[in-house]
Protein backbone atom coordinates (compact mmCIF):
# COMPACT_ATOMS: atom_id res chain seq x y z
CA UNK A 1 0.00 0.00 0.00
CA UNK A 2 1.30 3.40 -0.97
CA UNK A 3 1.44 5.56 2.07
CA UNK A 4 -0.47 9.05 1.14
CA UNK A 5 1.69 11.66 1.20
CA UNK A 6 0.63 13.69 4.30
CA UNK A 7 0.92 10.18 6.35
CA UNK A 8 4.35 10.55 4.90
CA UNK A 9 5.17 13.92 6.47
CA UNK A 10 3.62 13.38 9.74
CA UNK A 11 6.48 10.10 10.00
CA UNK A 12 9.09 12.33 8.81
CA UNK A 13 8.09 14.76 11.65
CA UNK A 14 7.28 12.18 14.17
CA UNK A 15 10.86 10.21 13.64
CA UNK A 16 12.47 13.96 14.00
CA UNK A 17 10.24 14.03 17.67
CA UNK A 18 11.01 10.74 18.52
CA UNK A 19 14.67 10.65 17.93
CA UNK A 20 14.74 13.70 20.78
CA UNK A 21 12.14 12.40 23.30
CA UNK A 22 13.03 9.06 23.81
CA UNK A 23 15.13 8.02 27.11
CA UNK A 24 17.19 4.92 27.51
CA UNK A 25 17.38 3.59 31.00
CA UNK A 26 13.66 3.04 31.90
CA UNK A 27 11.78 0.25 34.17
CA UNK A 28 9.66 -1.43 31.52
CA UNK A 29 7.09 -3.49 32.25
CA UNK A 30 7.27 -7.05 32.36
CA UNK A 31 6.22 -9.75 29.64
CA UNK A 32 2.51 -10.40 31.68
CA UNK A 33 2.00 -6.67 31.46
CA UNK A 34 2.68 -5.97 28.19
CA UNK A 35 0.91 -9.21 27.28
CA UNK A 36 -2.23 -7.99 28.79
CA UNK A 37 -2.01 -4.51 27.41
CA UNK A 38 -1.79 -6.01 24.10
CA UNK A 39 -4.88 -8.66 25.05
CA UNK A 40 -6.61 -4.83 25.85
CA UNK A 41 -7.32 -6.52 29.38
CA UNK A 42 -5.78 -3.32 31.35
CA UNK A 43 -7.59 -0.85 32.64
CA UNK A 44 -7.86 2.24 31.03
CA UNK A 45 -5.73 3.99 33.90
CA UNK A 46 -3.14 0.77 33.40
CA UNK A 47 -3.49 0.97 29.97
CA UNK A 48 -2.18 4.60 29.51
CA UNK A 49 0.37 4.28 31.93
CA UNK A 50 1.56 1.24 29.27
CA UNK A 51 1.17 3.77 26.52
CA UNK A 52 3.22 6.32 27.71
CA UNK A 53 6.20 4.43 28.47
CA UNK A 54 5.83 3.10 25.17
CA UNK A 55 6.07 6.49 24.01
CA UNK A 56 9.42 7.26 25.36
CA UNK A 57 10.73 3.54 24.79
CA UNK A 58 12.31 2.24 22.19
CA UNK A 59 12.44 -1.00 22.97
CA UNK A 60 9.49 -1.63 24.24
CA UNK A 61 7.48 -0.03 21.27
CA UNK A 62 9.68 -2.35 18.85
CA UNK A 63 8.40 -5.08 20.42
CA UNK A 64 4.70 -3.49 20.09
CA UNK A 65 5.31 -3.63 16.69
CA UNK A 66 6.28 -6.64 16.24
CA UNK A 67 3.49 -8.24 17.53
CA UNK A 68 1.37 -8.38 14.51
CA UNK A 69 1.74 -11.77 12.65
CA UNK A 70 1.67 -11.72 8.45
CA UNK A 71 1.54 -15.28 8.16
CA UNK A 72 1.92 -18.24 10.18
CA UNK A 73 4.36 -21.01 9.42
CA UNK A 74 4.55 -25.23 11.12
CA UNK A 75 8.20 -26.18 12.04
CA UNK A 76 9.50 -29.21 10.55
CA UNK A 77 8.52 -32.32 12.63
CA UNK A 78 12.04 -33.29 13.34
CA UNK A 79 12.38 -29.81 15.28
CA UNK A 80 9.59 -30.37 17.19
CA UNK A 81 10.29 -33.73 18.05
CA UNK A 82 13.98 -32.34 19.33
CA UNK A 83 12.13 -30.07 21.57
CA UNK A 84 10.16 -32.74 23.25
CA UNK A 85 13.04 -34.09 23.85
CA UNK A 86 14.17 -31.50 25.81
CA UNK A 87 12.51 -32.91 29.00
CA UNK A 88 13.01 -36.26 30.14
CA UNK A 89 10.29 -38.80 31.34
CA UNK A 90 10.50 -38.65 34.88
CA UNK A 91 9.99 -42.61 34.29
CA UNK A 92 13.44 -43.00 32.75
CA UNK A 93 15.18 -41.74 35.94
CA UNK A 94 15.82 -44.53 38.54
CA UNK A 95 13.99 -45.35 41.48
CA UNK A 96 16.29 -45.35 44.17
CA UNK A 97 14.42 -46.18 47.00
CA UNK A 98 10.57 -46.69 47.51
CA UNK A 99 9.21 -47.00 51.17
CA UNK A 100 5.86 -46.55 53.06
CA UNK A 101 6.01 -45.43 56.54
CA UNK A 102 3.14 -45.23 58.99
CA UNK A 103 3.12 -42.69 61.69
CA UNK A 104 1.50 -43.88 65.37
CA UNK A 105 0.68 -42.20 68.15
CA UNK A 106 4.94 -42.49 69.80
CA UNK A 107 6.40 -44.86 66.79
CA UNK A 108 6.58 -45.27 63.41
CA UNK A 109 5.72 -48.92 61.36
CA UNK A 110 7.58 -49.61 58.70
CA UNK A 111 4.44 -50.98 56.01
CA UNK A 112 6.75 -50.88 52.88
CA UNK A 113 10.42 -50.77 52.22
CA UNK A 114 12.94 -51.50 49.27
CA UNK A 115 15.32 -50.21 51.72
CA UNK A 116 16.98 -51.97 54.67
CA UNK A 117 16.07 -50.37 57.78
CA UNK A 118 19.00 -49.80 60.73
CA UNK A 119 18.05 -50.74 64.23
CA UNK A 120 20.82 -50.19 66.95
CA UNK A 121 23.74 -51.23 65.38
CA UNK A 122 22.38 -53.78 62.62
CA UNK A 123 21.09 -53.43 58.95
CA UNK A 124 18.06 -55.52 58.76
CA UNK A 125 15.61 -55.45 55.60
CA UNK A 126 12.52 -55.25 56.12
CA UNK A 127 11.21 -59.64 56.03
CA UNK A 128 13.76 -59.96 58.81
CA UNK A 129 12.16 -57.52 60.77
CA UNK A 130 8.93 -59.13 60.43
CA UNK A 131 10.30 -62.17 61.45
CA UNK A 132 11.63 -61.08 65.15
CA UNK A 133 7.81 -59.42 64.84
CA UNK A 134 9.13 -55.58 65.62
CA UNK A 135 6.38 -53.77 64.53
CA UNK A 136 7.21 -50.44 66.13
CA UNK A 137 10.09 -48.76 65.94
CA UNK A 138 10.26 -45.92 68.80
CA UNK A 139 13.27 -44.59 67.85
CA UNK A 140 14.66 -42.65 64.78
CA UNK A 141 14.29 -44.73 61.54
CA UNK A 142 17.42 -45.14 59.33
CA UNK A 143 16.70 -46.32 55.55
CA UNK A 144 19.91 -47.49 53.80
CA UNK A 145 20.42 -48.79 50.36
CA UNK A 146 23.46 -48.81 47.68
CA UNK A 147 22.68 -48.13 43.97
CA UNK A 148 26.46 -49.62 42.58
CA UNK A 149 28.89 -47.03 44.30
CA UNK A 150 26.35 -44.89 46.00
CA UNK A 151 24.61 -44.98 49.90
CA UNK A 152 21.85 -43.22 50.21
CA UNK A 153 20.53 -42.95 54.34
CA UNK A 154 17.47 -41.67 55.17
CA UNK A 155 16.95 -40.74 58.63
CA UNK A 156 13.38 -40.27 59.54
CA UNK A 157 12.71 -38.73 63.34
CA UNK A 158 9.22 -38.21 64.30
CA UNK A 159 8.32 -34.45 65.87
CA UNK A 160 5.36 -32.88 67.71
CA UNK A 161 2.31 -32.61 65.58
CA UNK A 162 2.16 -35.04 63.39
CA UNK A 163 5.17 -34.05 61.84
CA UNK A 164 8.56 -35.61 60.76
CA UNK A 165 12.38 -34.20 60.06
CA UNK A 166 13.99 -36.41 57.06
CA UNK A 167 17.57 -35.83 56.74
CA UNK A 168 19.25 -37.74 53.19
CA UNK A 169 22.72 -38.69 53.18
CA UNK A 170 24.56 -39.28 50.12
CA UNK A 171 27.65 -40.84 49.91
CA UNK A 172 29.85 -43.01 48.21
CA UNK A 173 29.35 -46.37 49.16
CA UNK A 174 32.98 -47.12 50.05
CA UNK A 175 34.45 -43.94 51.24
CA UNK A 176 31.18 -42.65 52.60
CA UNK A 177 32.28 -39.57 51.63
CA UNK A 178 29.82 -36.87 50.46
CA UNK A 179 29.32 -36.92 46.53
CA UNK A 180 29.75 -33.30 44.90
CA UNK A 181 27.17 -31.58 42.81
CA UNK A 182 24.33 -33.40 43.97
CA UNK A 183 20.96 -31.33 44.32
CA UNK A 184 17.74 -32.62 46.03
CA UNK A 185 14.23 -31.01 45.52
CA UNK A 186 11.57 -32.38 47.10
CA UNK A 187 8.15 -32.94 45.72
CA UNK A 188 4.51 -33.15 47.58
CA UNK A 189 1.85 -34.75 45.69
CA UNK A 190 3.34 -33.67 42.20
CA UNK A 191 4.39 -29.71 43.40
CA UNK A 192 8.17 -29.02 44.09
CA UNK A 193 8.54 -27.40 47.92
CA UNK A 194 12.31 -26.86 48.34
CA UNK A 195 15.29 -27.82 46.72
CA UNK A 196 19.00 -27.76 48.28
CA UNK A 197 22.25 -28.34 47.26
CA UNK A 198 24.09 -31.24 49.30
CA UNK A 199 25.83 -29.83 52.29
CA UNK A 200 28.44 -31.33 54.33
CA UNK A 201 26.86 -34.59 52.85
CA UNK A 202 23.59 -34.32 53.94
CA UNK A 203 20.52 -32.01 53.32
CA UNK A 204 17.53 -31.56 55.58
CA UNK A 205 13.65 -31.55 55.02
CA UNK A 206 12.11 -30.28 58.38
CA UNK A 207 8.52 -30.16 59.72
CA UNK A 208 6.67 -32.75 57.16
CA UNK A 209 3.35 -33.42 57.26
CA UNK A 210 1.78 -36.73 56.52
CA UNK A 211 1.75 -37.33 52.33
CA UNK A 212 3.25 -38.43 49.85
CA UNK A 213 6.79 -37.20 48.74
CA UNK A 214 9.35 -37.84 46.12
CA UNK A 215 12.76 -36.70 45.84
CA UNK A 216 14.61 -35.97 42.94
CA UNK A 217 18.57 -36.30 43.07
CA UNK A 218 20.43 -34.66 40.30
CA UNK A 219 24.40 -34.25 39.51
CA UNK A 220 25.72 -31.44 37.48
CA UNK A 221 22.13 -30.58 35.96
CA UNK A 222 21.10 -34.36 35.35
CA UNK A 223 18.23 -36.20 36.77
CA UNK A 224 20.49 -39.26 38.19
CA UNK A 225 17.76 -41.04 40.60
CA UNK A 226 14.46 -40.68 42.72
CA UNK A 227 12.84 -41.40 46.26
CA UNK A 228 9.75 -41.66 46.83
CA UNK A 229 8.32 -41.48 50.08
CA UNK A 230 4.28 -42.55 51.53
CA UNK A 231 3.14 -41.20 55.14
CA UNK A 232 -0.45 -42.10 54.49
CA UNK A 233 -1.95 -40.51 57.71
CA UNK B 1 -7.37 -27.13 31.97
CA UNK B 2 -7.04 -23.42 32.38
CA UNK B 3 -3.63 -22.39 30.84
CA UNK B 4 -1.85 -21.60 34.00
CA UNK B 5 -3.34 -25.50 35.35
CA UNK B 6 -1.23 -26.67 32.05
CA UNK B 7 1.56 -24.70 32.45
CA UNK B 8 2.45 -25.86 35.68
CA UNK B 9 1.98 -29.11 34.85
CA UNK B 10 5.00 -28.79 32.55
CA UNK B 11 7.01 -27.38 35.41
CA UNK B 12 7.05 -30.23 36.96
CA UNK B 13 8.41 -31.97 34.35
CA UNK B 14 5.62 -34.01 33.63
CA UNK B 15 7.11 -35.51 30.35
CA UNK B 16 3.56 -35.87 28.81
CA UNK B 17 2.60 -32.09 29.68
CA UNK B 18 5.88 -30.75 28.04
CA UNK B 19 4.82 -33.40 24.77
CA UNK B 20 1.51 -31.04 24.29
CA UNK B 21 3.29 -27.81 25.25
CA UNK B 22 5.83 -28.46 21.54
CA UNK B 23 2.83 -29.64 19.74
CA UNK B 24 0.79 -26.57 21.17
CA UNK B 25 3.15 -23.79 21.10
CA UNK B 26 5.51 -24.94 18.58
CA UNK B 27 3.91 -23.09 15.33
CA UNK B 28 3.11 -19.58 17.45
CA UNK B 29 6.74 -19.65 18.18
CA UNK B 30 8.54 -20.59 14.58
CA UNK B 31 5.97 -18.15 13.51
CA UNK B 32 7.13 -15.09 15.34
CA UNK B 33 10.97 -16.12 15.10
CA UNK B 34 10.33 -15.84 11.36
CA UNK B 35 8.47 -12.68 11.65
CA UNK B 36 10.94 -10.41 13.83
CA UNK B 37 13.58 -11.59 11.76
CA UNK B 38 11.90 -10.53 8.15
CA UNK B 39 10.56 -7.50 9.71
CA UNK B 40 14.03 -6.98 10.95
CA UNK B 41 15.70 -7.39 7.25
CA UNK B 42 17.71 -10.32 8.62
CA UNK B 43 18.92 -12.67 6.09
CA UNK B 44 16.38 -15.52 6.72
CA UNK B 45 17.96 -18.93 6.80
CA UNK B 46 16.42 -21.77 7.59
CA UNK B 47 19.38 -22.98 9.99
CA UNK B 48 19.23 -19.53 11.88
CA UNK B 49 15.60 -20.07 12.40
CA UNK B 50 15.80 -23.69 13.16
CA UNK B 51 18.69 -22.72 16.04
CA UNK B 52 16.71 -20.16 17.69
CA UNK B 53 13.56 -22.58 17.65
CA UNK B 54 15.54 -24.81 19.99
CA UNK B 55 16.81 -21.83 22.22
CA UNK B 56 13.60 -20.55 22.93
CA UNK B 57 12.93 -23.74 24.75
CA UNK B 58 15.66 -23.62 26.54
CA UNK B 59 15.02 -20.25 27.26
CA UNK B 60 11.86 -21.63 28.93
CA UNK B 61 13.14 -24.72 30.27
CA UNK B 62 16.40 -23.95 31.70
CA UNK B 63 17.45 -23.49 35.58
CA UNK B 64 14.53 -25.29 36.52
CA UNK B 65 12.13 -23.60 34.18
CA UNK B 66 13.04 -20.30 35.91
CA UNK B 67 11.26 -18.34 32.65
CA UNK B 68 8.39 -20.31 32.15
CA UNK B 69 7.73 -20.05 36.07
CA UNK B 70 7.25 -16.16 35.51
CA UNK B 71 3.84 -16.74 33.58
CA UNK B 72 1.32 -16.14 36.06
CA UNK B 73 -1.76 -15.74 34.45
CA UNK B 74 -2.78 -12.98 36.42
CA UNK B 75 -5.64 -10.37 34.82
CA UNK B 76 -6.53 -13.66 32.77
CA UNK B 77 -3.13 -12.92 30.50
CA UNK B 78 -3.41 -15.70 28.03
CA UNK B 79 -0.30 -18.10 28.00
CA UNK B 80 0.01 -17.51 24.06
CA UNK B 81 0.11 -13.91 24.91
CA UNK B 82 2.48 -14.42 27.47
CA UNK B 83 4.43 -16.12 25.10
CA UNK B 84 4.35 -13.89 22.11
CA UNK B 85 6.43 -11.16 24.07
CA UNK B 86 8.66 -13.65 25.46
CA UNK B 87 9.44 -14.79 21.73
CA UNK B 88 9.82 -11.33 20.69
CA UNK B 89 11.73 -10.21 23.36
CA UNK B 90 14.08 -13.25 22.87
CA UNK B 91 14.66 -12.82 19.15
CA UNK B 92 15.28 -8.91 19.74
CA UNK B 93 17.76 -9.36 22.31
CA UNK B 94 19.45 -12.08 19.97
CA UNK B 95 19.93 -9.54 17.27
CA UNK B 96 21.19 -7.08 19.90
CA UNK B 97 23.89 -9.69 20.78
CA UNK B 98 25.31 -9.84 17.23
CA UNK B 99 27.66 -8.12 16.17
CA UNK B 100 26.57 -4.86 14.31
CA UNK B 101 26.70 -6.30 10.18
CA UNK B 102 27.97 -3.91 7.94
CA UNK B 103 25.39 -3.81 5.18
CA UNK B 104 26.38 -1.54 2.01
CA UNK B 105 24.08 1.19 0.32
CA UNK B 106 23.66 -0.89 -2.84
CA UNK B 107 22.63 -4.15 -0.87
CA UNK B 108 19.59 -5.46 -0.92
CA UNK B 109 18.86 -7.95 2.26
CA UNK B 110 16.29 -9.12 0.33
CA UNK B 111 13.77 -9.16 -2.54
CA UNK B 112 10.72 -7.45 -0.17
CA UNK B 113 13.10 -4.82 1.50
CA UNK B 114 14.30 -2.17 -0.69
CA UNK B 115 18.29 -1.51 -0.55
CA UNK B 116 19.47 0.59 2.26
CA UNK B 117 19.86 3.65 0.08
CA UNK B 118 16.36 3.78 -1.13
CA UNK B 119 15.20 3.36 3.17
CA UNK B 120 17.30 6.56 3.72
CA UNK B 121 16.02 8.34 0.61
CA UNK B 122 12.24 7.93 1.52
CA UNK B 123 11.66 6.26 5.02
CA UNK B 124 11.79 7.58 8.25
CA UNK B 125 14.45 10.81 8.06
CA UNK B 126 16.07 11.53 4.85
CA UNK B 127 13.84 13.16 1.83
CA UNK B 128 11.97 11.80 -0.81
CA UNK B 129 11.78 12.81 -4.23
CA UNK B 130 8.52 15.26 -4.07
CA UNK B 131 9.09 16.17 -0.16
CA UNK B 132 11.75 18.35 0.96
CA UNK B 133 12.20 19.16 4.08
CA UNK B 134 15.03 20.89 5.75
CA UNK B 135 15.57 20.42 9.60
CA UNK B 136 13.76 24.07 10.60
CA UNK B 137 10.80 22.68 8.91
CA UNK B 138 10.92 19.33 10.50
CA UNK B 139 11.89 21.14 13.81
CA UNK B 140 8.16 23.28 13.39
CA UNK B 141 6.43 20.21 12.48
CA UNK B 142 7.73 18.46 15.15
CA UNK B 143 6.24 20.79 17.26
CA UNK B 144 2.79 19.70 15.78
CA UNK B 145 3.18 16.36 17.27
CA UNK B 146 5.08 16.91 20.27
CA UNK B 147 1.31 19.33 21.29
CA UNK B 148 -0.53 15.87 20.41
CA UNK B 149 -2.15 14.35 23.63
CA UNK B 150 -0.90 10.72 24.41
CA UNK B 151 -3.42 8.88 23.12
CA UNK B 152 -2.88 10.17 19.55
CA UNK B 153 1.21 10.08 19.75
CA UNK B 154 0.72 6.53 20.82
CA UNK B 155 -1.51 6.15 17.81
CA UNK B 156 1.12 8.51 15.30
CA UNK B 157 3.94 5.70 16.28
CA UNK B 158 2.32 2.63 15.92
CA UNK B 159 0.10 2.96 12.90
CA UNK B 160 2.08 5.35 10.67
CA UNK B 161 5.56 5.17 12.45
CA UNK B 162 5.88 1.58 12.78
CA UNK B 163 3.09 0.44 10.38
CA UNK B 164 0.69 -1.45 12.67
CA UNK B 165 -2.08 -2.18 10.63
CA UNK B 166 -5.49 -0.75 11.49
CA UNK B 167 -7.04 -3.80 12.40
CA UNK B 168 -4.33 -5.02 14.86
CA UNK B 169 -4.27 -1.34 16.58
CA UNK B 170 -7.84 -1.31 17.37
CA UNK B 171 -7.76 -4.82 19.07
CA UNK B 172 -5.01 -3.48 21.17
CA UNK B 173 -7.29 -0.27 22.00
CA UNK B 174 -10.16 -2.43 21.64
CA UNK B 175 -12.48 -0.10 19.50
CA UNK B 176 -14.47 -1.13 16.72
CA UNK B 177 -13.56 -0.49 13.54
CA UNK B 178 -14.96 2.15 12.74
CA UNK B 179 -14.01 4.49 15.52
CA UNK B 180 -10.36 3.90 14.46
CA UNK B 181 -10.81 4.73 11.34
CA UNK B 182 -12.87 8.29 12.53
CA UNK B 183 -9.32 8.70 15.21
CA UNK B 184 -7.35 8.20 12.17
CA UNK B 185 -9.19 10.69 9.33
CA UNK B 186 -9.57 13.27 13.07
CA UNK B 187 -5.73 12.97 13.91
CA UNK B 188 -5.04 13.42 10.41
CA UNK B 189 -6.85 17.20 9.98
CA UNK B 190 -5.71 18.03 13.35
CA UNK B 191 -1.99 17.87 12.28
CA UNK B 192 -2.87 18.74 8.28
CA UNK B 193 -4.26 21.89 9.90
CA UNK B 194 -1.12 22.23 12.61
CA UNK B 195 1.25 21.94 9.87
CA UNK B 196 -0.32 24.83 7.71
CA UNK B 197 -0.69 26.95 10.37
CA UNK B 198 3.09 26.62 10.60
CA UNK B 199 3.32 27.60 6.97
CA UNK B 200 3.98 24.84 5.79
CA UNK B 201 1.86 24.18 1.96
CA UNK B 202 0.10 20.91 1.40
CA UNK B 203 -0.59 21.42 -2.42
CA UNK B 204 -1.95 17.65 -3.59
Amino acid sequence: MVMEKIERIIKMAYGFFKQRNSQDGLICPNEEELALFLEAKLSPDESKKIKEHILKCKKCSEVVSLFELKQELLPPSYLMEKAKSLVEDKNDIPLWLEAVIMLKENAFSVIKSSADILLGNEILPLPILRTRKIEEIHQPVSLIKDIENIRIHIEISRLEMMKIKMVIFIQDKTTLQPLTGMRLSLFKEGVELESHFLKEGKVIFDELKPASYEIEVSQNLLNVGRIKLDLPS
Amino acid sequence: MDDLEFIRNCIQADKHAWDEFVQRYSRLIYSYIYSVLKEKGINLDTSLVDDLFQDVFLHLIKDDFKKLRQYQGKKNCSFAGWLRVVVINFVLDFLRKKQPRCVSLEEKLDTDTPALKDTLKDERFALSQDIILDEEELKNLSDCIHELDSEDKFFVEMHIYNGMSLENLRAILNISRSAIDMRKQRLIKKLKDCFQSKGFQLEN
